[in-house]
């Protein structure tokens, strides 16, 4: 089952898309899966989604530390949000 | 605390809420308190014509009720509903609504005050502002910062 990937606000206008599928091995850690998702979307766009004021959540949760990403999860990439 | 928590495009009419949420009080709360947020046509000096809200279907829910949670810690709250509004908003709408109820009118008034505080800040949305010279994401603003950070040293 592939995992989904997604991308909000200002990255989903840059990258183009607002979701991804993306078929991976299951149980990657974080650092692999996003080195996978540089190769499909390129090294700027993984600079872009790697930038330090971008929050990763995984299946709505945000990541804190390190984790482990397995087939069917939801990964989703926010900028900072701007709030209600 | 019975919560309740929508985001919808749809505008909201505050009497149906109001009298919703008065409704299940059953005598219990003595104090209600309201609070709407409206869209400004003005962000610094650009003038503003249209204003797109983003959000994360799911997580955004979970982050209000995280809010809403934490003032029923604060306040003990016997009812509290947060109504946001998505899609594309133009100046003089509706944008938010927050209601709380509670024993007595302190911990509405201030639950209320707080919850739309840390809506600003926690709340998982983006906002596209759109004027005459284009579009553009917003970014938090230092007032809404020193707003959330305020109530960590209010007792």
């Amino acid at each position: 089952m592939p995992i989904t990937v997604r991308f909000f606000a200002g990255l989903r206008d840059r990258i183009g898309h607002d979701t991804l599928s993306v078929d991976a091995p299951s149980a990657r850690d974080l650092g692999s899966f996003l080195t996978l998702l540089g190769e499909r979307l390129g090294s700027d766009t993984l600079a872009a989604l790697t930038a330090p004021d971008i929050r990763i959540a995984l299946n709505q949760e945000f990541v804190v530390g390190p984790c482990t990403i397995n087939d069917g999860d939801e990964v989703a990439f926010m900028p900072p949000i701007t709030g209600g | 605390m019975l919560k309740r928590v929508r985001i919808q495009r749809d505008d909201f009419d505050i009497g149906v809420e109001w009298a919703d949420v008065r409704a299940d009080l059953a005598g219990r709360a003595g104090a209600m308190a309201a609070f709407v947020g409206v869209v400004r046509d003005h962000f610094d000096t650009d003038a503003v014509q249209r204003l797109d809200l983003e959000h994360y279907p799911g997580m955004t829910e979970k982050s209000i009720e995280a809010v809403l949670q934490r003032a029923d810690v604060r306040w003990t709250l016997d009812s509290a509903l947060v109504i946001h509004r998505v899609g594309p908003l133009n100046p003089a709408d509706q944008i938010v609504l927050v209601i709380t109820a509670a024993r007595h009118r302190q911990a509405a008034l201030e639950s209320c005050a707080y919850i739309i505080d840390l809506l600003k800040t926690e709340a998982v949305f983006w906002k596209r502002e759109v004027s005459a010279t284009g579009a553009r994401w917003i970014d938090s603003t230092p007032i809404d910062v020193d707003r959330t950070a305020k109530w960590k040293h209010k007792l």
